[in-house]
């Protein structure tokens, strides 16, 4: 009896580590980096997603230095989900290219930035100064941040740059000091309607 | 167990599967909630998304709804089969339980029957509401513990009976583990499928290390964790395989789950579509006390309508209350931790419910009924044994028959108004 019991708990155990094993093996395998670091100057926003899709990128986070992104949600769709200049983050969420998004605000804006109603803060991230998780209706990993709070990555992130909002030279010599390589960074250059 | 028995289980089924199961096709359209679950499943089996459903449920529900999908099709049958299934078999678990517990066919029969008529709990049924196979499926796991720990304890040679059956004792050899390993599977499954779950089976966990002293024994301790704790969390982790398809660490699944606590939290009745039918009732407290009619209809003309109500069964619900404190009596004189199971069971749910921050909808309480029409099953068996047995048919008659004039009204069908214009002007109805 006492030998059974031994074995059905060294079996729960090693089925608990096999089961981590396999879906963390399944997680890794679905996270696709291209090669070496490209560059892109693109004028609409949705261009974006057909850089990342042509360069076969899957399941990443992505930095995104701009305004605040569309996440409103499948219910807001009517019929099928098509890209357009407005969703581009949404859209590439539903593709699976993003799989979790830091969303950079300004230091000067960050007071102010909490104070908005429509954000729907869930908590803040630990041990971060200035970083929280925000509410999504596709319930993605979505960190609110600043520069300054900007973690250390142990990937390559995907990088997009607005440029009306961000100065993009700023924006290269801060991942530059936080040691933050990425395979496709991308500037976007024209005024974005909000 | 005897061929008798195993025809009144299939008689309870039957009827119970009857119940959800008649004109299961209409409304032809999806209705309420079926909007979002139903592409939600194919979205998860596909792509790991949760959308347009909450990401913050477990995804269990959406990998079982994608099988009945792909076995009925994508039209009403293929929604709603899943709950049709899933609730006859919750009226048949119950009765089991309320045989483990009891040992008395004439209460297990009663609790089996209260559940398979309850108009709550066969609205839920014959729609995608996730309360239905999340309940059938805990249920199950929760018979098996009994099973496995009755047989057990008939195996000790030291213990005393407590199993009030006083059944004969049967030679089990170890491989009763295997009950004990399927209701942790069985348990990891519900915990899958709703959090909701999570109180009983945290309770589970500890009356396993506290049965015949388990927690003093390195190696039984062990047993009783391993088994208890881990595989329902594997089972648990397995289920977000598909999330995992879109490159997640299993860091980020720990950031995930905390995220989804977090946003429970900011669940207020604000919160929702301030058109949702439910909103009008959004405490606990009420379930068992006072009564509640809501949901949706159309008058066809001036004496005759259609509806689809949610309603708590008060003069049957209301008995849960006195029932478990009779039942909770029992088991302190009996010092029968096998009696007290249903109280503990319901309290820990109900605890959760009450204590919550966000709105306990109605539809929450269906977790609760198996405990609930158990304990009034026990209390009416008792005052049958005292009073005579015509008090359990005279009892069991006029339940199933108030059930079953409900049964129409709450259901879709073509009714006249006047033998339900009281429940129909005390309720609160959204007429279209």
């Amino acid at each position: 009896m006492v030998k059974d019991k031994t074995a059905y708990s060294l079996t729960a155990i090693i089925l608990f580590i096999i089961i981590i094993v396999i879906v963390v093996y399944h997680g890794s395998r679905n996270r696709l980096v291209a090669s070496g670091t490209m560059k892109f100057t693109i004028e609409n926003p949705e261009t974006a997603y057909d850089i990342w899709k042509d360069k076969n990128v899957k399941g990443r986070i992505l930095l995104l230095f701009d305004n605040y992104p569309h996440m409103r949600g499948f219910y807001t769709y009517d019929g099928i989900l098509r890209l357009d200049r407005f969703n581009l983050v949404e859209f590439s969420v539903f593709q699976n290219i993003i799989r979790k998004i830091y969303f950079i605000v300004p230091e000067q804006d960050w007071a102010e930035f909490q104070q908005q109603e429509s954000i729907h803060p869930i908590r803040r991230v630990p041990f971060a100064e200035n970083a929280c998780y925000l509410f999504s209706m596709s319930g993605i990993p979505f960190i609110a941040t600043t520069p300054s709070s900007l973690p250390n990555f142990a990937e390559e992130p995907l990088v997009y740059v607005n440029d009306r909002k961000f100065d993009y030279e700023e924006t290269m010599d801060l991942l530059a000091r936080k040691k933050i390589v990425s395979d496709i960074i991308i500037r976007c250059r024209v005024r974005e309607e909000t | 167990m005897k061929r008798n028995d195993v025809f009144l289980l299939l008689a309870l089924f039957l009827i119970a599967f009857s119940l959800r199961f008649y004109d299961i096709s209409y409304p032809d359209f999806k209705w309420m909630d079926e909007q979002g679950h139903v592409p939600a499943a194919m979205h998860y089996w596909n792509d790991g998304q949760f959308e347009p459903d909450r990401w913050e449920h477990p995804p269990l529900h959406h990998i079982i709804l994608y099988g009945f999908l792909q076995l009925f099709g994508d039209n009403p049958y293929g929604w709603r089969m899943r709950n049709v299934l899933f609730g006859a078999l919750a009226a048949v678990l119950t009765c089991l339980f309320a045989w483990e517990i009891s040992g008395s066919r004439k209460t297990a029969l009663m609790a089996g029957l209260l559940l398979a008529a309850d108009p709550l709990h066969i609205v839920l049924s014959r729609f995608t509401f996730g309360e239905v196979y999340g309940v059938a499926i805990f249920l199950a796991a929760v018979v098996l513990y009994l099973i496995y720990f009755n047989t057990v304890k008939s195996q000790a040679p030291t213990s005393t009976c407590d199993n009030a059956s006083g059944r004969p004792q049967q030679h089990v050899g170890n491989k009763s583990h295997v009950l004990f390993i399927l209701s942790a599977l069985l348990m990891g499954c519900a915990l899958a499928s709703k959090w909701n779950f999570v109180p009983g089976w945290i309770l589970l966990l500890c009356l396993a290390l506290l049965q015949n002293g388990n927690y003093k024994s390195f190696r039984a301790a062990l047993f009783v964790s391993s088994v208890y704790f881990l595989i329902p969390l594997s089972v648990y982790i397995l289920s977000f395989y598909q999330w995992f398809g879109r490159g997640y660490t299993f860091g980020e699944f720990v950031e995930f789950v905390t995220n989804i606590y977090y946003s429970f939290q900011l669940y207020t009745a604000q919160f929702y579509d301030q058109g949702l039918l439910f909103l009008s009732h959004t405490s606990a407290a009420e379930w068992f006390v006072s009564p509640i009619v809501l949901g949706q209809g159309t008058y066809l003309s001036a004496d005759l309508g259609e509806f689809v109500l949610f309603v708590n069964n008060l003069p049957i619900w209301i008995l849960t209350i006195p029932s478990m404190i009779v039942l909770a009596v029992v088991a302190v004189k009996k010092r029968s931790m096998t009696l007290a199971l249903p109280i503990l069971l319901f309290c820990a749910s109900y605890a959760l419910f009450l204590s919550i921050r966000r709105p306990a909808f109605l539809y929450s309480a269906a977790p609760l009924l198996p405990f609930a029409f158990t304990a009034i099953a026990f209390l009416i068996t008792k005052l049958s044994d005292r009073y005579g047995p015509r008090l359990y048919y005279a009892a069991l008659a006029v339940t199933l028959s108030w059930s079953l004039f409900l049964y129409p009204l709450v259901t879709a069908k073509k009714v006249p108004i006047a033998p339900y214009r009281y429940i129909l002007e005390n309720a609160e109805v959204k007429i279209h």
